[in-house]
């Protein structure tokens, strides 16, 4: 829904202008960054599951690189047989991925990420999220102000349960939505690639997630996505994931733990 | 408190007899109006010089004084009109009707009339600030489109969320704590096109009045300001026609006899050009905007007149029909003027007004429709008891019904499921009573008290939680969310869910040194029973009101003002200085996950806050001469506060005080206009503002391979560049005119002659391209020359 005012906004853009200006900005301390969601892709033969967990911290607004961590412990916990599956980093980055087989996950276990970093233990728990299958895409002719590419995603609501759901559209482009007002429903909806997709191969996957994870994106990606001239601009929200620093609560940690089922389409776009 | 009140009331009864039985008196009575045009004319100055008593005509024209038996000097006089003196003999009572000459008229001149603003030394009133068409004609402005609501910010006090941003603020107050009245009117939405243009076409305004401190007690509802705009009620004498073509839109207004001297109608429209701001894509893409303002007045015999206003206003944006906006007012007001007797003026007024806003996006498959429609009855009486002494009493209470929204598949493929938000029903009444009391030739009060009361009706549902606590503070994850509900309980219409009253105290003194100085101190306590949710840095009209009830409470505010107030040189120049305090309790804020759009549960996402606002206000004014013009300049500040409702909770921005997105440190403004000659007129603006309030980022991090900036300083603790413009505008008035029935004028306008980039905001991401971060500022107006033709005949 956000993306109505967004949309709106449209049209004061473009009697508006832009320009790149020197600003000095507020520099607070580093965070641990915990960017750990992992996709179960259930419809996918054999089943698809590579599970990885980033480690960066956080940096001053204009820097060009994000410090990666390393030498971090990284391990998931089953909470329902409490067995542990240990995670070791790749070397000379900030990623860390299984030491050994990562048992499929189950629906109804809930999963315990712990991460210990400079002395200080970060934990989080989450559970498999279902999701529906994309049932096609197509490509559209209608554009918004521009030259825009328009795809329509065709998926079917599971009316059994509140559905909120997260779509990656490929480029790091992501909509979160929720099932609220097709609950059950074979649904449809345009999405408008800005930029010059043309000719490109394009994987669409949709994610099954939480209200807590769907609320956290949305904000997400409004706090990162560049709307320019919005003078319906809301406040900033602070960003806090579904992290615990166990040590020292004060030295929250940034970013997510989640997992959820997925499902993914490849399209090639037509020119 | 209460025994204050009783000491007030007890004040007025003790003097209302006393007053009247005191001396043989006889009253003199009538409506003072416009000679061409039978146009009644507000705040019309009755003098008695020799005794120095006198009286200002109310919104209707009509005036009554009652002195001591005897011959006097009678003065009429009003700016831009010719005086009209008289001698009178008050041995009975008397009606005398007084119509008055333009001045400009008899030079058989045209140039809009100059009906300047005077400024009333002695009268217990403050903060209030007047304008009228003609001022506001004069103001240059964007695009050329003289507009009510970009000449108010000019004024000191007064500001906006910046160019393209919806309403204004008013001492530090909330675009939602107006109160817009148009011919009484509730205005929802005063913006076309997000704030480009105010929704009032000045043809069709004849006065306007702003109140930012000092408010009577018969104004309620809202708690920052109330904007009361009359409109012209249409030439009785003779058929006019008059209009504009400028480079946003055009006008058309019509006024003529539909009883010769006995009424009139008066029909406006206005409609902007389609294809508006989107002229250079192929696609099929509209936004426009249009209004119609309609009033018919009749006067049935001398103590009766009858007046039906209406306005209509829509807004339409479609982006190839894909996505369709349309939103905007509607207004209709039925009103009776009656004459109890020659000290006793009332008015009757049926007024019903919504604001619909409806979208259409096609790419998901949905409609949407919401929206607050409201009937209101008021019966206001004026009662002008002595020549010292005079009560304003009535009574109001206003139906609302809320549509916080309806979404409806808009075609049979679509997936979307039909779902209606719970509608909100609720009333708000109010009596009030108020005097004008002139204590001694220096001293004058006005003081009086109103009572509302606020009645939430039953709706079909309404969500209930564990110890009635709609929200949490998740102490391991350190944010606010909503909790579930545990049930839902029914009401019927009937049902009352809630109610709230309020006594709301007002009083405006005014100590006159002499004819030229004065002091003037004030207070008012206000409460606003709505709110309007809204999130942003400027309302957007997609936003919906919600009436206070089991989870919200009403918005109460006290104001202090102090003013000193000088007229030097016959009012020549005029200068007024003022420093205000209000504070606010219960305005709500919204937690970071806030979802404003189509919630059902919105007490989930809010917390209730506080608001408090304070500064000093200067405006020097010269009235007349070749130059006219005014400089004003306001020092202030406005904050925000919301603490956790525990000691576990650190409520919005760690429960401290954080300016508001609307806060201004230094806000400069002049106003000038030169004659040169009949011929050519000039008009220049420069505005001087701190810049708004807003977030920098204290990092970045990376998630999913997102760039996103960390905010995590305290809100609104930086400030966009200063903002700064100078306009400027030429009238050219042809002087063939003379003789022709046609009248025309030029009007060459530049705004932002030097074309600052003023920063409407600053906007921190990563360059898609390049995948460096960076800070983009956003300017909305750059400079744009206009021109304009207006016409008359």
């Amino acid at each position: 829904m956000k993306k109505l005012i967004i949309l709106i906004l449209g049209i004061l853009v473009l009697v508006s202008c832009e320009d790149v200006v020197e600003v000095d900005v507020p520099n607070g301390e580093p965070k641990l960054v915990i960017d750990a969601s992992f996709e179960l892709y259930l419809n996918e033969t054999p089943i698809e599951f590579a599970p990885k967990v980033r480690l960066t911290l956080s940096a001053p607004f204009f820097d060009q690189n994000i410090p990666e961590v390393q030498g971090a412990i990284v391990y998931i916990t089953n909470t329902n047989n409490n067995t542990i599956i240990n995670f070791e980093q790749v070397p000379d980055s900030g990623l860390y991925v299984p030491a050994e087989e990562f048992p499929t996950p189950q629906f109804g276990t809930l999963y315990e990420l712990t991460v210990v970093y400079n002395n200080e233990t970060y934990k989080a728990t989450t559970q498999l999220i279902p999701t529906v299958p994309i049932d096609t895409i197509k490509q559209g002719e209608n554009t918004l102000f521009n030259d825009e590419t328009e795809i329509i995603i065709f998926f079917t609501d599971d009316g059994t349960r509140n559905d909120f759901y997260l779509f990656d559209f490929d480029f790091d482009l992501f909509l979160a939505s929720e099932d609220r007002f097709y609950q059950g429903k074979p649904f449809n909806f345009s999405y408008f690639y800005e930029d010059m997709v043309n000719g490109r191969d394009v994987t669409i996957k949709i994610l099954g997630i939480d209200k807590r994870y769907y609320k956290y994106t949305s904000l997400l990606i409004e706090q990162s996505d560049q709307q320019g001239g919005n003078p319906f601009q809301t406040p900033p929200a602070q960003l806090r994931g579904n992290i615990i620093n166990t040590t020292n609560t004060d030295n929250y940690a940034l970013g997510y733990f989640n997992l959820s089922e997925a499902d993914k389409f490849n399209v090639t776009i037509k020119k | 408190m209460k025994k204050q009140i009783y000491t007030l009331f007890g004040l007025l009864l003790f003097i209302t007899p006393f007053s009247i039985y005191s001396q043989e008196k006889f009253t003199l009575n009538g409506i003072i109006s416009e000679k061409s045009s039978n146009e009644t004319l507000i705040g019309v100055n009755v003098l008695f010089p020799e005794i120095a008593k006198g009286v200002v005509t109310n919104e209707y024209g009509f005036y009554s004084i009652t002195l001591p038996k005897g011959k006097y000097k009678l003065q009429i006089s009003y700016l831009g009109f010719k005086d009209n003196i008289q001698e009178i003999d008050l041995n009975t009572d008397k009606k005398l009707n007084i119509q008055l000459t333009e001045a400009s008229e008899m030079l058989d001149e045209i140039i809009l009339t100059e009906k300047t603003e005077k400024l009333n030394i002695k009268t217990p009133q403050m903060s209030i600030n007047k304008l009228t068409a003609g001022t506001i004609k004069q103001i240059p402005v964007v695009l050329g489109e003289a507009d009510i609501i970009k000449s108010i910010i000019l004024l000191p006090g007064v500001t906006s969320g910046g160019e393209g941003a919806s309403g204004f603020n008013v001492r530090g107050g909330a675009a939602d704590q107006n109160l817009i009245l148009l011919d009484e009117a509730m205005i929802f939405n005063s913006s076309h096109l997000f704030g480009f243009f105010s929704v009032f076409n000045p043809d069709a305004i004849k006065d306007i009045k702003l109140y930012k401190g000092g408010i009577p007690a018969k104004y309620g509802g809202r708690i920052s300001s109330v904007l009361d705009i009359y409109q012209k009620e249409g030439n009785s004498k003779k058929y006019k026609i008059n209009g504009g073509l400028g480079a946003v839109a055009s006008r058309l207004l019509a006024e003529g006899p539909i009883a010769k001297d006995r009424g009139a109608f008066l029909v406006g429209g206005r409609a902007s050009y389609a294809h508006l701001f989107l002229p250079l894509f192929d696609n099929d893409n509209i936004a426009y905007f249009y209004d119609l303002n309609t009033k018919l007045n009749y006067k049935i015999n001398g103590n009766n007149n009858l007046y039906l206003s209406g306005y209509f206003g829509r807004d339409v944006f479609a982006l190839d029909e894909i996505f369709t906006n349309t939103y905007g007012n509607t207004v209709l007001n039925l009103r009776w003027n009656h004459l109890f007797s020659d000290k006793l003026f009332s008015n009757l007024s049926l007024i019903y007004s919504d604001y619909f806003y409806g979208l259409e996006l096609d790419f998901v498959g949905f409609k949407w429709d919401s929206g607050i429609r409201n009937f209101n009855l008021k019966y206001d009486f004026k009662h002008y008891i002595s020549d010292n002494f005079q009560l304003n009493y009535g009574i109001n209470s206003i139906y609302f019904k809320f549509n916080p929204g309806e979404i409806k598949p808009n075609n049979k493929k679509s997936g979307i499921n039909r779902e209606k938000l719970i509608d909100k029903y609720a009333n708000e009444s109010a009596v009030y009573i108020d005097a004008q009391h002139k204590i001694s030739n220096n001293l004058t009060l006005q003081y009086g008290l109103r009572a509302s009361h606020f009645i939430r009706f039953g709706q079909e549902e309404l969500n209930i939680y564990q110890n009635d606590n709609p929200l949490s503070y998740n102490q391991e994850l350190q944010f606010y969310e909503g909790n579930d509900r545990i049930g839902i309980k029914k009401y019927s219409r009937s049902n009352i869910i809630k109610t709230f009253t309020n006594l709301e105290p007002r009083i405006t003194l005014a100590y006159a040194f002499n004819n030229n100085t004065s002091i003037k101190a004030s207070y008012n306590r206000m409460s606003q029973y709505l709110h309007l949710l809204s999130n942003t840095n400027s309302p957007t009209p997609l936003d919906v009101w919600t009436p206070s009830g089991k989870y919200i409470k009403p918005q109460l505010l006290n104001q202090y003002a102090v003013g000193y107030f000088k007229s030097i040189n016959d009012d020549k120049y005029t200068i007024e200085t003022e420093f205000f305090y209000k504070d606010i309790k219960n305005r709500i804020d919204y937690i970071d996950s806030a979802n404003l759009i189509a919630n059902n549960a919105i007490e989930q996402d809010i917390l209730n806050g506080k608001a408090r606002a304070y500064g000093l206000e200067f405006l020097v004014r010269k009235n007349e001469g070749k130059f006219k013009g005014w400089l004003a300049y306001t020092l202030s500040r406005s904050e925000q506060k919301t603490l956790g409702r525990t000691n576990q909770e650190p409520g919005i921005n760690n429960g401290q005080w954080y300016r508001t997105s609307y806060d201004k440190t230094h806000d400069i403004s002049f106003n000038g206009s030169y004659e040169v000659n009949k011929k050519w007129k000039f008009g220049a603006n420069f505005v001087f503002q701190t810049g708004q309030p807003t977030n920098y980022p204290t990092g970045q991090f990376e998630y999913q391979g997102l760039s996103i900036p960390l905010f995590d300083g305290l809100r609104n603790s930086e400030q966009l560049p200063a903002y700064h413009r100078v306009d400027i505008s030429a009238t050219l008035t042809p002087r063939k005119n003379k003789t022709k029935k046609w009248k025309g004028e030029w009007v060459f306008s530049i705004y932002n002659l030097y074309n600052r980039k003023n920063a409407a905001s600053i906007n921190f991401a990563r360059n898609k391209d390049t995948y460096a971060n960076e800070a983009v500022r956003t300017s909305i107006f750059g400079i744009i020359p206009a021109i304009a033709y207006n016409f008359k005949f």
